[in-house]
């Protein structure tokens, strides 16, 4: 077994922690622990000079006001981003995260703010097509090129579920030679954007996604997924039959169809 | 004179021939199809008191009453609850007669956070009250600084009203800025401070925002202590300490630090508006689900529900950090619903500092609502153990279960809101065979 600590930095912990975002850190968390697998979690913050190494990138969304400092700061940083991605490292991105590592986004005045350019993605702020905000929960059939790159353990589920609250409307930019796939299909609510069924996006080891809920808590085959991916491993040691974490997914699935 | 001895006739008929209570649609209607008959509605209202801010609104409005009703004070106020501005406009219609004229000059008014700009369109109250800015539904609002702005703007539009903020937390603290008239600050002593964690601002946006010139009149909450009486009564004891005027051994017959400042905003209002310097608030009841108890007799013992409103993580940190000053807590109950009313999104758990459950003495857990298993998860993973059969999808099913076992008797209820509402609807269904009623 691979006994190497894994690193998880979180970023931005003190301004994009929004939407029990921080969930996801008491999964990987938790789900390590019970294995026994050494780990630690730090922090980058706004104050902090440079980004702090790790395995696994984790960045939640947060208010507006929040999220343009945030990313003042992360442009900073856009090289060492960029070779991090490249040497294959996990990035998990929500929401604002997400669309902070696009190629640009529109805002309500129509002024072009230009992302991190990792994913090849557009987002467009609310405007006369699309008026309100994606609000409510969100079923997703994860896709199949998704559940084999990234070995996704389907005795649990094939779907994932969570909640999405944005207003951002996400595109992906076609005739570019970069590659980049939705994580799946949606059954239930909007996804990237209002129109297309369509959720999140992934390229390399990196994963942009608009639920919250948060994701990984009851989307446990996700977040071991994520494990493996930043140990290198394709097993995970069994360490419990995650019934609460089953029944809590199978939950918020009915719950999509109320 | 017929448009209110008809919006009158409504509640009257409402309340006689159906089970509801009319506490919004009266004025809803007026608002919609009659908006120009509110000025005349409200002209004789001489002052007004609005209590708004995500937590504590429904207890600091019931304590000002209550305090003016000791005094002897006649107004008018909303029925808790129901705090949007509809709600306004029906109390204000019960209060009046058929040509308009309100029964009282004085009105005591909580209102909605979002709801507040909206409202002073008519009602231009001359004190406002905000009690805190915490992480609330935000998938009705979507952001705290957009809560801020709701308020700011509300006040902005009042007429230069007196403020009574809540002088810990650093949001609505800015809000003294937006008027030239007086400011009082409620704060808590430094070693309290840290049970309560306010949110953060964390960028320069808002606070950019000028330091105002104006004065503020601070009031500090010190020696506060929690005590039980041998009838198992609790109350919550403080001094509230200001430069010129102090207020001592306040008695509170409520749980928690909250009360405290609450009943500090309320002390404080009463005072500036009304030189009101007695009040004893030992009869005062609690409002719904703020520590209500409900005492159930059953065949084999009596039992007792305290049953504590846990709606945003604010909530349910500062009820969790009460309850560890409790001993004899045989069951603790949590029910999480995800309903329009409770905020359909429930991440928020997960922004709750579960940690401090650790502390509190309970010899059973019992979890229950339409989201039961993520708040399951939730403690699975803050290390609790999970019982499968301790979880319970439907709220009826876990109280029945909670009925059945003899061994227990003081029964902690914390809850979001339609939970609460459903909890006590199916207790009350147990009144045929027991008894209800409330501990005087």
């Amino acid at each position: 077994m691979n006994k190497k600590k894994l690193i998880i930095n979180h970023l931005y912990s003190q301004n994009l922690n929004l939407y029990g975002d921080l969930g996801n850190i008491i999964a990987l968390k938790y789900r390590l622990e019970k294995r026994n697998l050494p780990f630690e979690i730090i922090n980058t913050e706004l104050y902090d000079e440079k980004i702090h190494k790790a395995d696994i990138y984790f960045i939640g969304g947060g208010q507006d006001n929040d999220q343009m400092l945030v990313f003042k700061h992360l442009l900073k940083h856009k090289d060492f981003i960029a070779e991090e991605y490249n040497n294959g490292k996990v990035f998990l991105l929500i929401c604002g995260g997400y669309q902070l590592f696009g190629k640009y986004f529109l805002d309500a005045k129509g002024r072009v703010i230009e992302g991190l350019d990792l994913i090849n993605i557009e987002t467009k702020a609310l405007d006369s097509t699309v008026k309100s905000r994606c609000i409510g929960n969100i079923l997703v059939e994860l896709s199949k090129d998704f559940v084999d790159y990234w070995n996704i353990d389907l005795s649990f589920s094939k779907f994932i579920v969570g909640f999405e609250n944005h207003g951002g409307q996400t595109y992906f930019i076609k005739h570019n030679t970069k590659i980049i796939r939705p994580i799946g299909k949606v059954i239930k609510g909007y996804g990237n954007n209002f129109f297309e069924k369509l959720e999140g996006a992934w390229c390399n080891n990196l994963i942009g996604t608009y639920l919250h809920g948060p994701i990984l808590p009851k989307n446990p085959h996700l977040t071991d997924a994520i494990i493996k991916k930043a140990l290198k491993i394709s097993e995970l040691k069994i360490f419990s039959e995650d019934i609460i974490e089953y029944k809590a997914h199978y939950q918020a699935m009915k719950l999509c169809f109320k | 004179m017929f448009i209110f001895s008809v919006l009158k006739f409504i509640s009257f008929f409402i309340r006689r021939f159906t089970k509801f209570n009319a506490t919004a649609l009266p004025g809803l209607i007026l608002e919609k199809y009659f908006p120009y008959k509110i000025p005349k509605l409200i002209s004789s209202l001489e002052k007004v008191i609005i209590i708004t801010g995500t937590n504590g609104k429904t207890t600091t409005t019931k304590l000002i009453t209550y305090i003016l009703q000791q005094n002897n004070y006649k107004f008018i106020t909303n029925k808790s609850g129901s705090n949007l501005v509809r709600g306004i406009l029906t109390s204000l219609i019960d209060s009046c007669d058929i040509f308009g004229n309100l029964n009282a000059k004085i009105g005591i008014f909580e209102i909605e956070e979002g709801s507040f700009r909206k409202l002073v369109h008519y009602v231009k109250p001359n004190m406002v009250i905000v009690t805190n800015i915490f992480r609330d539904q935000l998938d009705a609002y979507g952001e705290i600084d957009k809560t801020f702005e709701y308020i700011k703007d509300g006040i902005k539009n009042s007429n230069n009203p007196i403020l009574v903020l809540n002088g810990d937390d650093d949001r609505v603290k800015l809000l003294r800025n937006f008027t030239t008239n007086k400011v009082f600050e409620i704060k808590l002593d430094k070693y309290l401070k840290g049970l309560i964690k306010f949110e953060k601002i964390n960028y320069v946006n808002l606070e950019k925002t000028k330091k105002s010139s104006n004065l503020v009149n601070k009031f500090y909450i010190k020696d506060f202590k929690l005590s039980f009486e041998s009838n198992q009564k609790v109350s919550c004891n403080f001094n509230l300490i200001g430069s010129d005027i102090s207020f001592f051994e306040i008695k509170v017959p409520l749980f928690g630090l909250f009360s405290a400042i609450n009943a500090s905003f309320a002390i404080i209002a009463t005072y500036v508006f009304f030189d009101i310097r007695f009040f004893n608030f030992s009869n005062f009841q609690p409002a719904f689900g703020r520590g209500e108890e409900i005492v159930l007799q059953t065949n084999n013992n009596e039992k007792i529900f305290r049953i504590f409103l846990s709606k945003n993580p604010a909530g349910l940190n500062l009820n969790l950090t009460t309850l560890s000053f409790v001993r004899d807590i045989d069951v603790l109950v949590l029910i999480l619903n995800d309903n329009i009313a409770d905020g359909r999104d429930i991440s928020w758990i997960w922004d709750c500092d579960f940690s401090l459950i650790h502390k509190v003495n309970f010899k059973k857990l019992v979890i229950t609502g339409t989201r039961s298993w993520d708040l399951a998860l939730r403690l699975l993973y803050e290390g609790l153990n999970i019982s499968v059969q301790n979880v319970f999808e439907d709220i009826n099913l876990c109280l029945k279960s909670l009925i059945k076992d003899k061994d227990i008797e003081n029964i902690y209820v914390l809850s979001t809101y339609t939970a609460t509402l459903e909890f006590r609807d199916e207790l009350k269904k147990h009144t045929n065979v027991n008894k209800i009623w409330k501990h005087e």
